[in-house]
């Protein structure tokens, strides 16, 4: 279960003072449940995702997940909460250039030294239908197939959470419907829950819950 | 394990960039490699010959046998001499059967002389020693001065004190090569045990003990000398009567030439050095920018920070690695070919092999040098935040705090701290190390500010109105200010690579005209000695119907120094010794010869104060007379313009004043003096002379001899074209090795230049690539890249010329005793070929990014 409770964000800008990017914002979502996080740009949902992910620290409030709180842990230990716990899918991808797909899925497993790498990997690369393409590097693939890669990177390791920037913000149309059917299919599959931010109201409405930003606040 | 995995994995499948990261250090390497065996061969290739000269390691010599308690001292010292070697010399008159009693110096020789070279005979036999047996050896030509020529003559008996003797041989050369103006007279030898009976060795005969060492290879000699010297200082309680000297000593100009040389090669190859750290800092930028991005994503994973740091240092130490074993293999291929591919620039004799300390440092040099080289480009992966994959800007690319700034200007200590640790090594000193660390600092700072003004001047040009047609520069202008920082690192790269490549060339100038045999002077082939003041016009006469030009014949006054400014001389230090205390001279000596001459040979010039007075001093005259001295002596024992020095010739007191020091040509191997007096004042004094005669055909040589002992019997002609010849042909190679490593220098400097420019020229080509899709046309991108690199590569190359002339001169002056000579074709060369370098370089990006396609080139 990931709970918010009052997180707070701001920034020091030059000349400007301290801006304020995400107030007082708190929800709570179920175990296995889903949930975009949808508002203008420039609203926080960015700030939002990089403080549940602990990419980023919230000036006040509390970030749990499956119990623990995420605020006053260091950046090693952050570090290996994220590597088996929270999975993240961004916008423009970023996969390894050097690593072939099937590589590039098996490295958070490689990271954690996990067991059973081959197997988990060809599993999972089943799972987004890339098994024909296991030995091509990110620049042989097609955008989507590059999200197939991400997708399947962020879901090898089994997170409680998956958290996704825009995933399908950089595809068209109809790769677009395909990615977010495909990850709603691995998300119900796999048992983990999901936090998507997007513009896209197609991908918001396939989620159980929605939380709307507006300059830091959450709308309801 | 995943981290190694995937630091050779990203290495092969960035082929591209490792090969050239690898091709460039390594090339920088094995600059860094030539130079370092080049310059070994060169030591070892003088050492040999100083060895053959001086025919041992190290002499201990005395006027008296060594006391038990000096021998037991030189035992300790010398500890395991692979080689030990006796030898009394003395003068004496000999007189031949039916000739004119002569001057000889008598070298009786005990088991093992000469530790180096030997006694070649005529025939080609080899005599291995001179003991037992009953008689004489000497050159042709000395038997010839001696008036021995017909085959009765030679098997004459020559009497030496009360002992007669008969030549037994001739060598094809005398053994012994030292060359010293005192030393002029003909030389025969006998074995040691020949000496008894003759009555020459009692109290009161000037006799010198000489006792010859050798040592196996890799012993400190120097250290040894010095050791030795200051141990039997001690004991004669300042007054030393024995005195030590090793190869450097044996001719005291090849000896500074080897310090010199030893001191350019070390400083080449930190130049060398350097500039392969440079050009491998300046690669890793590239590296970094894709290695921010990736470590954000292997955070974003889960990868623990600090072992993304050993995955990064890993890469760095794989690829230093490899371009250390690189450099090593066209090493190992290229080295045994130097004499063959530069046959007539290097010395055949020359071998520069690798060794162990050279592979060593090559390898650390290239896997832990390039970590501390490329540390200030590292510390910016500290500042890689996974969370800057869900920002629009790059990893790695947030704004400096001042905990940053702080962690930069950290990084570039280690680097400082290396290149000092490395000067001093080279060096030998702590001092020196720090000099070229502050130098460096120094440079990099002014250069830097060159920069800036460079680019605020960029500023102030691209503000005015230009022409039309002027949008290109326009263009060029705006970037090179807008993107003033990196601008600033790349002409502060590219001008600190032109400040250390055209460093080299200056003091190899200066260091060359010291070595290189003066033009236009004529070398002596014969010496005449004893030339007494009554025969000067008949000899004079003689020479103008003979073939060979009498070139010169000065005066020579024996005399000794007594007081400087009112101190003793042999009390005075050349220079205070560490911690203030007086430093012990070695080999100092109260006698010397004074000469005089109304104007200064074609060898000698003035190099400060003024030139001694015309008027010729008159006797009985308060004012002391004007002295001149050779800056070598005055450097040697600490005499400057001004000091007054009291002066014993011949038991009469004169007040005589330091007027100038005087630099002379000493390869020109003229009658040359450390002390030549006013006119007037030696004029008068019993005096013999010494002449030279040059330019006499081989062919004339024998009869010329002939006439000259015929005319004159107590004239010694000495032969000094062996002489000359062993020691020119050394300074020869030595010169043309000097400049060798210049250009060895030079290239590995360009190259690295060139590979800075590439970098940057890769590094805008996005810059190039959006101007072609809004339509600039393809002469006008050239144009720009033109301009924005002639620009970085013209001025940072003028400053970095403008600044290295003062630092040369600096360097020179400080390390090299003042060998600085400006050579303008060579810096005009380095500033075309940097700014060719430059512009070719930007002008290729531009070209690859016109051939590509606009979308592909929006996808970069």
């Amino acid at each position: 279960m990931l709970v918010l409770d009052d997180i707070s964000k701001g920034f020091v800008q030059p000349g400007a003072g301290r801006l304020t990017v995400l107030d007082r914002i708190g929800f709570t979502l179920e175990r296995k449940s889903t949930a975009a996080v949808v508002g203008q740009s420039g609203s926080g949902k960015t700030t939002l995702l990089s403080l549940i992910a602990g990419l980023d620290k919230p000036d006040t409030g509390e970030i749990l997940l499956d119990g623990e709180d995420l605020v006053p842990m260091g950046q090693d230990r952050l570090a290996r909460y994220r590597a088996r716990k929270i999975g993240i899918i961004f916008q423009q991808f970023h996969l390894m250039p050097h690593l072939t797909a099937m590589e590039n899925i098996s490295l958070p497993l490689e990271i954690q030294k996990a067991d059973n790498i081959q197997a988990r990997t060809r599993e999972m690369l089943g799972k987004v239908g890339l098994e024909h393409r296991s030995h091509h590097l990110p620049s042989q693939l097609s955008g989507g197939e590059c999200q197939r890669v991400a997708i399947a990177r962020a879901l090898v390791v089994r997170p409680s959470l998956l958290l996704a920037d825009e995933p399908t913000g950089n595809l068209d149309i109809a790769t677009g419907q395909r990615i977010s059917s495909l990850l709603f299919d691995l998300v119900r599959d796999e048992d983990t829950g999901l936090v998507v931010v997007t513009h896209n109201p197609e991908l918001a409405g396939q989620c159980h819950a929605r939380f709307t930003l507006d300059r830091g606040r959450l709308v309801f | 394990m995943i981290w190694l995995r995937m630091a050779i994995k990203e290495i092969l499948v960035n082929r591209g960039f490792s090969l050239f990261f690898i091709l460039n250090l390594a090339a920088g390497l094995a600059g860094f490699l030539a130079v370092q065996s080049f310059g070994r061969a060169i030591d070892r290739h003088l050492a040999t010959n100083l060895r053959q000269i001086l025919t041992a390691d190290m002499v201990v010599s005395a006027a008296s046998p060594l006391t038990d308690e000096e021998a037991a001292l030189v035992d300790h010292a010398v500890g395991d001499a692979a080689g030990r070697a006796r030898l009394v010399a003395f003068y004496t008159m000999v007189r031949p059967q039916d000739a004119p009693a002569r001057l000889v110096r008598v070298m009786a020789a005990g088991p093992g002389y000469p530790l180096y070279g030997g006694f070649f005979l005529e025939g080609d036999a080899k005599v291995a020693d001179l003991q037992d047996r009953a008689g004489l050896f000497m050159t042709r030509d000395t038997a010839l001065t001696l008036g021995l020529r017909s085959e009765a003559d030679l098997k004459s008996r020559l009497r030496i004190g009360n002992k007669d003797f008969q030549i037994l041989d001739f060598f094809r050369e005398d053994p012994d090569k030292t060359l010293t103006t005192v030393d002029l007279a003909p030389k025969i030898y006998m074995g040691l045990d020949q000496l008894d009976g003759t009555g020459l060795i009692q109290f009161g005969s000037r006799i010198r003990y000489f006792y010859f060492f050798s040592f196996p290879e890799g012993r400190d000699v120097p250290a040894v000398t010095r050791s030795l010297y200051e141990k039997l200082f001690d004991l004669s309680r300042g007054q030393p009567r024995v005195h030590v000297f090793d190869t450097r000593d044996a001719n005291r100009q090849l000896g500074r030439l080897s310090r010199y040389v030893t001191g350019y090669m070390g400083m080449v190859s930190i130049v060398a050095l350097f500039l392969a750290g440079m050009a491998a800092a300046y690669l890793f930028r590239g590296m970094v920018a894709l290695k921010q991005h990736q470590m954000a994503v292997l955070m974003s994973c889960g990868a623990l920070r600090r072992k993304v740091y050993v995955y990064v240092s890993l890469q760095l130490v794989i690829l230093g690695g490899l371009a250390a074993l690189v450099a090593l293999g066209a090493s190992i291929l290229l080295l045994p070919a130097f004499p063959v591919l530069f046959q007539g620039l290097v010395p055949p004799s020359l071998e520069p092999t690798l060794d162990l300390p050279a592979v060593a440092i090559a390898l650390g040099l290239g896997m832990g040098g390039s970590l501390v080289f490329c540390l200030p480009v590292f510390v910016r992966l500290f500042r890689v935040q996974p969370l800057d994959l869900l920002r629009s800007r790059d990893a790695g690319t947030n704004g400096l705090n001042r905990r940053d700034i702080l962690i930069t200007v950290l990084s570039y200590l280690p680097g400082l701290a290396a290149f000092f640790l490395i000067a001093a090594a080279v060096a030998g000193r702590v001092r020196d190390g720090l000099v070229f660390a502050a130098g460096f600092v120094l440079a990099m700072g002014l250069l830097s500010l060159a920069g800036l003004l460079v680019f605020r001047g960029c500023r102030y040009v691209s503000g005015r109105s230009l022409p039309k047609g002027w949008f290109p520069v326009k263009l060029a202008l705006r970037s090179l200010f807008r993107n003033r920082w990196a601008s600033l690192s790349c002409f502060v790269t590219i001008a600190m690579g032109v400040f250390l490549i055209a460093l080299i060339p200056q003091i190899q100038n200066g260091l060359a005209l010291e070595i290189e045999r003066p033009e236009g002077l004529k070398l002596p082939v014969f010496f005449l000695v004893d030339i007494q003041e009554d025969q000067k016009p008949d000899l004079t006469q003689f020479m103008a119907t003979a073939p060979g030009d009498l070139s010169h014949i000065s005066p020579m006054v024996q005399g000794r120094i007594l007081s400087v400014n009112g101190r003793p001389f042999f009390e005075r230090a050349a220079s205070p010794g560490e911690g203030g205390r007086p430093g012990r001279m070695r080999g100092r000596r109260l006698e010397f010869i004074f000469s005089y001459r109304k104007a200064l040979a074609d060898s000698e010039s003035i190099t400060q104060g003024e030139p001694m007075s015309a008027t010729p001093w008159k006797w009985g005259s308060q004012t002391p007379f004007d002295i001149s001295i050779a800056v070598s002596f005055a450097g040697r024992h600490n005499l400057k313009i001004g000091d007054v020095m009291d002066i014993d010739v011949q038991g009469i007191a004169l007040k005589g004043r330091v007027k100038n020091l005087r630099k002379v040509r000493w390869n020109s191997f003229q009658p040359n003096f450390f002390l030549l007096f006013q006119d007037g004042v030696l004029n008068q004094a019993p005096k013999t002379y010494l002449g030279a005669i040059s330019s006499v055909a081989p062919e004339d040589r024998p009869p010329l001899k002939n006439a000259l002992v015929d005319r004159f019997p107590n004239i010694s002609v000495i032969d000094v074209t062996k002489t000359a010849t062993t020691i020119l042909s050394v300074t020869d190679r030595l010169s043309l090795s000097v400049r060798f490593m210049a250009w060895l220098a030079i290239a590995a400097g360009l190259v690295s230049i060139f590979s800075i420019a590439r970098h940057q020229a890769r590094k805008n080509r996005h810059q190039i690539n959006l101007l072609k899709v809004l339509g600039a046309g393809g002469v006008s991108l050239l144009a720009v890249s033109l301009v924005e690199f002639g620009i970085i590569g013209f001025l940072s190359s003028l400053f970095a010329l403008a600044l290295s002339v003062a630092f040369s001169l600096a360097v020179s002056s400080y390390f090299f005793d003042s060998l600085w000579a400006l050579d303008l074709s060579y810096l005009s060369t380095l500033l075309v070929l940097a700014t060719a370098v430059c512009m070719i370089t930007g002008a290729g990006a531009a070209r690859q990014v016109m051939k590509g396609q606009p979308l592909e080139l929006l996808n970069t």
